[in-house]
């Protein structure tokens, strides 16, 4: 794996891991997240297993870390402001959230 | 009137009278004594080191802090969520750009170093006030 992407997803491990500490650095997750959405191409197949292990913990973790985003930020003028792409998925995982609920209560 | 006066006085109006009040007194409290929300300090000394931010002890994870908001030179910025204004300071210590952000009363909220410290307070709305020692000249000014 090239150095930056291996950075970038030690970054994403660690920092799921320590999610409660703030909102403002909750919301670096996505950012790195979609940095590292452009370098998939160069990845191999470990490579690719191990971003779809952390996609799986930003999923399983994404209540928590939508209530702490919440609390300082409002995602959806987040992804207008940084003209987010519908692709990065893990930008929209305050209506994959509530998608979720609704299925749940059905 | 020079223009850097009038750059100053331009950021200055993004707030008003009060808000000025408020951020240059939640300025000189952190400069000169950090308050952390309970318990939060440990939480997050703990992720600064797992990650690899800095090595050592809360002392000297505060003093990291220290460093930025006590130079002068460094510059803050306003961000507003719902009408809640945090401040943040930008600056270079233990080898990185940290940004330290807190809130009313000179509250710590965080302090990191963001891994593209541009795009981030691009991306999140941060407006650009002016350097620390600026910035506590609001109130001489307004005094005077």
């Amino acid at each position: 794996m090239d150095k930056k992407s291996k950075h970038m997803m030690d970054f994403i491990s660690e920092a799921i891991e320590h999610l409660d500490v703030s909102g403002f650095e909750a919301i670096e997750i996505l950012d790195v997240r979609s940095r590292l959405a452009s370098r998939e191409p160069l990845l191999d197949e470990p490579d690719r297993a191990r971003l779809e292990g952390l996609d799986r913990q930003l999923l399983q973790m994404a209540d928590s870390l939508i209530g702490l985003i919440s609390e300082v930020a409002n995602l959806e003028e987040m992804r207008r402001r940084a003209h987010i792409l519908p692709s990065h998925w893990w930008w929209y995982l305050d209506g994959i959230i509530s998608g979720k609920r609704k299925v749940a209560t059905g | 009137m020079p223009e850097k006066t009038f750059i100053i006085e331009r950021y200055q109006n993004v707030l008003s009278d009060e808000e000025r009040v408020t951020l240059v007194d939640a300025l000189r409290t952190i400069r000169n004594k950090l308050h952390w929300k309970p318990g939060k300090d440990i939480v997050h000394l703990k992720k600064r080191q797992r990650m690899k931010h800095l090595c050592g002890t809360l002392a000297d994870y505060e003093q990291v802090i220290y460093d930025i908001v006590r130079n002068v030179q460094n510059i803050v910025y306003l961000y507003d969520f719902m009408g809640t204004h945090y401040y943040a300071v930008r600056g270079f210590a233990a080898d990185n750009e940290w940004l330290v952000i807190f809130g009313r009363g000179g509250l710590m909220e965080t302090a990191f170093p963001p891994q593209n410290i541009d795009e981030y307070l691009e991306r999140r709305g941060f407006v650009f006030l002016g350097r620390v020692e600026e910035i506590l000249q609001w109130i001489k000014k307004a005094n005077t």
